[in-house]
């Protein structure tokens, strides 16, 4: 038995099955759509499908055209969003084969916090850092999995990922500084000098509460 | 089937013993009315029992029975307990229920049963009869605490 599927039969009707073919490319989207299917809009398990899963670092993320997660809140509301968190770190736990699974109270109230702390944020962070982030985790380099997922392991690998992406904009702004010919930043006049300042101040002001909420 | 008693009876006393003994269950089932009462289709209740068997021995290391001849109640509680999942299974009524499908569901479901924590069952009621009088309890449980419903639980949480 399963998971049960076979006994309780999730698939509503021919257009469904056609749909979840279509989707077996994407788990996190089969997951979506399987689990909540009435309650999520098509077009956001779409966008979801579409987000490119090449992107494996931070600095490929910033130089793409993903759409960041407060985009796609504000377009489908801040549960779909919820629910994509909580698909991924579903997957997650599936993959890390855990012992001791959290409780379903857990998963989802985590969900809800790292969703909360994503549309927060200033940095901005894109479909595919989520995917980025699940993969770390998966693999262990956001921390080992002993006995279970908990909340510590994924809050912190979602900050430092947040830091760490932070940095990387950072390098990027400089990059596209160079590229129009501000030579050695020592202008303050001009809107990328301007913007590359901020960016910066972000950095250090992420580090400098993270190590902060770290100590505490 | 121009085939005489003198033919039949000839054919049979030239069988093995395994085989014999088949054809007596098969018999036994079809007289057992292995038919769903309700809808009219027929129950693999043979093939059914053959794969408890399988399971049977595979958990307890012995035969359920020995000398290959299930009992008259053991055919009855096999056919109510497919007619059961078999229900199941067309809950949603898009699903085309199959004889390969019913045996396969009995199949993870004795799986299931053999994976539970509570091993007093296999010493007293892991048997057709137990496992058909068990079935909704025994669902229930599995439904509420497999992954699949502690993860869809998170998502009714959202």
């Amino acid at each position: 038995m399963q998971d049960n599927k076979q006994l309780t039969t999730t698939s509503k009707g021919g257009a469904a099955v056609a749909v979840r073919d279509f989707l077996t490319s994407s788990p996190v989207a089969l997951r979506m759509f399987e689990r909540m299917p009435n309650e999520i809009p098509i077009k956001a398990i779409e966008a979801v499908l579409k987000s490119d899963q090449d992107i494996k670092t931070s600095a490929q993320s910033v130089r793409s055209l993903e759409p960041s997660v407060t985009r796609f809140a504000s377009v489908y509301g801040e549960r779909a969003l919820a629910a994509l968190v909580l698909s991924h770190l579903s997957l997650v736990e599936d993959m890390a084969n855990v012992a001791r699974p959290m409780k379903p109270e857990g998963m989802a109230m985590l969900a809800k916090e790292v969703t909360k702390m994503l549309m927060e944020e200033d940095v901005a962070i894109n479909l595919a850092d989520l995917q980025i982030v699940a993969d770390r985790l998966v693999k262990g380099e956001a921390g080992q999995i002993y006995g279970g997922l908990n909340s510590q392991t994924v809050i912190k690998a979602f900050t430092d990922y947040i830091s760490e992406k932070a940095g990387e904009i950072v390098e990027w702004r400089m990059e596209k500084a160079k590229e129009h010919g501000f030579g050695d930043f020592g202008t303050t006049r001009t809107r990328e000098m301007s913007r590359l300042k901020d960016q910066q101040a972000m950095k250090l002001y992420l580090e400098g509460t993270l190590n902060k909420d770290i100590k505490q | 089937m121009n085939e005489t008693m003198e033919g039949i009876m000839d054919t049979v006393s030239r069988m093995r013993k395994t085989d014999k003994i088949k054809l007596v269950n098969l018999i036994l089932a079809s007289i057992k009315d292995a038919k769903n009462e309700a809808t009219g289709a027929p129950m693999p209740v043979y093939e059914g029992l053959t794969v408890f068997e399988e399971v049977y021995r595979a958990k307890k290391g012995v035969s359920y029975a020995p000398s290959g001849n299930f009992s008259t109640a053991d055919f009855k509680h096999m056919k109510e307990l497919l007619i059961k999942i078999s229900d199941r299974l067309s809950e949603g009524g898009t699903v085309l229920v199959t004889d390969a499908l019913r045996i396969g569901n009995l199949k993870m479901f004795l799986e299931a049963v053999c994976k539970m924590k509570n091993q007093w069952y296999f010493e007293n009621r892991f048997m057709p009869y137990g496992l058909n009088h068990d079935f909704e309890n025994i669902y229930t449980n599995l439904k509420n605490n497999s992954d699949y419903a502690r993860q869809q639980a998170a998502y009714n949480y959202l």
